[in-house]
């Protein structure tokens, strides 16, 4: 059963998450980057390795933000979440990736299905993502399937 | 208004859908099975076989239906969004929800299989919120649509 407290903590989590995408697809990068722990793991698979601890990760995705892109040409929509609160300070979750280049221009929009598969944690600044990966499931397929879930 | 309590009912019925969704498409089909109630019935129209009544029928049907298709966990992705969740009582409530079908499977050219409205009951039983009824509005590419039952 879902008592009140759980679910300002999924709340919290569901924001957490949308937050990801507002600010990875709207070029924020500083603001993305403090969504994750300061151990947090970034396994994006054989394309794009796996990126360890917040300096790193900053670095990773300041370069991908670097290398193209209007704001918002890119749309992270993330739907169906499936979260479990494991205690207090941890928590899982899987939700569905769809992935949308939105340039003007563009014939084709559709980029990739995935699934991410993530870990976060209570920190003294609220819940933050500890690990995150994808299951890549279209057009390439790279599958790890869910996580203690 | 929406009371905090009905926001607990409200988001266990959300997570049922979205539990539905990760289940079918990951081929987990006894999980899936055990989020309907014992009596209930998936209304996907003659092209699925008819009506499916009862929880053995159902879990039979998504067996057969899985295992026909054949393929990976997650060849498809059952996307739903649009989540429009009524309480009738205690026990019962009513959602519609839009559903964004995907073939996700490697080397497929057009991924958009369906677009469609899920239209369902629950019941709140002793081991919380099960579907109790589901039924498939299909909008495109073939469309074979009823009005909403309860909303």
């Amino acid at each position: 059963m879902v008592t009140i407290a759980d679910l300002c903590e999924i709340e919290e989590i569901k924001n957490l998450r949308s937050l990801y995408a507002h600010y990875y697809d709207g070029n924020r990068i500083d603001e993305l980057v403090a969504l994750f722990t300061e151990d947090a793991v970034c396994d994006f698979g054989e394309n794009y390795g796996t990126w360890t601890g917040k300096a790193e990760i900053h670095r990773e995705y300041a370069a991908a933000a670097a290398g193209k892109r209007p704001d918002y040409g890119i749309l992270h929509n993330v739907t169906n979440p499936w979260i479990r609160l494991v205690d207090e300070t941890e928590a899982r979750g899987r939700w569905y990736l769809i992935n949308i280049r939105s340039t003007v221009g563009e014939e084709s929009p559709l980029m990739l299905c995935g699934i991410y598969d993530e870990v976060y944690r209570k920190t003294a600044e609220g819940w933050k993502i500890a690990r995150t990966r994808i299951d890549f499931l279209w057009p390439r397929r790279e599958i790890n399937g869910p996580t203690d879930l | 208004m929406v009371t905090p309590q009905e926001l607990c009912e409200i988001e266990e019925i959300k997570e049922l859908r979205y539990l539905y969704t990760h289940y079918y498409d990951g081929q987990r089909v006894e999980e899936l099975a055990d989020l309907f109630t014992e009596d209930a019935v998936c209304e996907f129209g003659e092209e699925y076989g008819g009506n499916w009544v009862g929880r053995e029928q159902i879990y039979n049907n998504y067996k057969n239906f899985i295992s026909g298709e054949g393929g990976d966990p997650h060849g498809v992705m059952h996307a739903v969004v649009n989540p429009w969740i009524r309480l009738a009582d205690e026990t019962t409530a009513h959602g519609r929800w839009y559903l964004l079908d995907l073939r996700t499977t490697e080397g497929i050219e057009n991924p958009l299989i369906l677009f469609g409205i899920y239209d369902e009951d629950y019941k709140k039983t002793a081991d919380g919120w099960k579907i109790h009824r589901s039924r498939i509005d299909f909008l495109w590419p073939r469309r074979e649509y009823q009005p909403s039952s309860h909303l």
